[in-house]
């Protein structure tokens, strides 16, 4: 029973039945700094996480 | 979540705007506000020729599509900088700018600093003391030089670049804890031609986040570089954006009220003219013709070596 979600090729996984902000702040990502895309489309963080999605994740911070 | 305009499903939620929408809308909404911007600022009118600045990037190639949809004579720029940091850097980043040109027939000036001025900006770094640690002093100078020339030699009446909300407010956040007046009274949407030599700057995304801007780029399909420049790890710009979305996470809104209350500010006169030591100073650079703080060659043309045609 997991939800898995990728960011610049890393894996976090966590246990479904979360909204996606609630399962970006569970590993401590603000929901700022990242979109979320599943099966391609982008979705609000509202979104409950099911179980055995993949959720890839695109940074979105640049700078120097 | 339910497009505010059409119920349908939503794509994208900015809580600073209390707003949902969906794809369509999203993508109709962002050259609207855009549009705004640029004629709230009075940045630039459709008749004029505008040169923006293009990385690669999200936030400069989203730039240059929504101007072409909007219609403006927009001409792009490319800066070769010789970044290769072990991910080709500049070549990909070329090679993503020319097919995005080259999809919408648009016109783009190549300058390629290696070729142009005999060193990449790593070599030109690693040579000076202006670049001891880090190249993006040297990179920013050398960029700052080169758009203000090709906009001149060009005559184009605006130089647009894609700096973002973000990107804004954490520069005005550096320049807040540090009290730096002279950048504090130089920073807004638009950088008048106030002085012979220097081309008139805008920044049409100034208002816009930038997880909209990565947005509205994924859903364009706008192939952009997404790794990072290799010098940017660690830069304090990503750790003032790191910090200032703690914030915005807990009040939706604040990023976009700090620059705009000091826009504000210096609509009021909080910031006198007077406070940037530079103003009143700036000379002509024999060399390059550009406007420098110091009399005699400007800081570009002391550290450039030039290839003697």
């Amino acid at each position: 029973m997991t939800v898995k979600l990728v960011l610049r090729g890393k894996e976090y996984e966590l246990k479904p039945g979360m909204t996606l902000r609630q399962s970006l702040f569970k590993i401590d990502l603000q929901p700022e700094a990242v979109l979320a895309t599943r099966d391609g489309e982008l979705i609000t963080e509202d979104e409950i996480l099911q179980d055995g999605e993949v959720i890839k994740l695109v940074a979105v911070i640049s700078g120097g | 979540m339910k497009c505010r305009k059409c119920g349908e499903k939503a794509v994208i939620n900015m809580r600073q705007h209390k707003l949902a929408l969906c794809k369509t809308h999203f993508l109709d909404w962002i050259p609207g506000q855009t549009q705004r911007f640029i004629e709230k600022y009075r940045m630039f009118g459709p008749q004029e020729r505008v040169l923006v600045a293009v990385s690669g990037g999200k936030d400069s190639l989203s730039l240059w599509d929504i101007l072409w949809r909007l219609g403006y004579q927009a001409d792009g720029l490319y800066i070769g900088l010789g970044i290769d940091g072990g991910l080709n850097y500049s070549s990909e980043s070329q090679r993503l700018t020319q097919i995005f040109a080259e999809q919408r027939d648009l016109k783009l000036h190549i300058v390629n600093v290696l070729e142009n001025y005999g060193e990449t900006i790593p070599e030109m770094a690693q040579r000076t003391t202006r670049g001891k640690g880090k190249p993006c002093s040297v990179c920013g100078l050398t960029k700052r030089h080169i758009m203000n020339r090709i906009a001149r030699e060009g005559a184009y009446d605006v130089l647009v670049t894609g700096h973002n909300l973000d990107d804004e407010a954490a520069v005005l956040f550096g320049n807040t804890l540090n009290w730096i007046p002279g950048y504090l009274v130089r920073q807004g949407p638009v950088l008048e031609a106030n002085r012979p030599g220097l081309v008139r700057k805008a920044k049409p995304l100034c208002r816009i986040y930038e997880r909209e801007m990565a947005a509205y780029a994924l859903m364009r399909g706008i192939e952009y570089i997404y790794d990072e420049c290799p010098y940017a790890e660690g830069s304090k710009s990503i750790y003032y954006k790191e910090l200032l979305n703690k914030l915005e996470a807990d009040r939706p809104g604040a990023k976009l009220s700090f620059y705009l209350s000091f826009l504000q500010a210096k609509k009021n006169g909080l910031f006198a003219q007077a406070a940037d030591p530079d103003i009143e100073l700036l000379h002509t650079c024999p060399t390059c013709g550009q406007p420098t703080s110091a009399p005699g060659e400007c800081a570009f043309c002391r550290m450039t070596v030039k290839i003697v045609e």
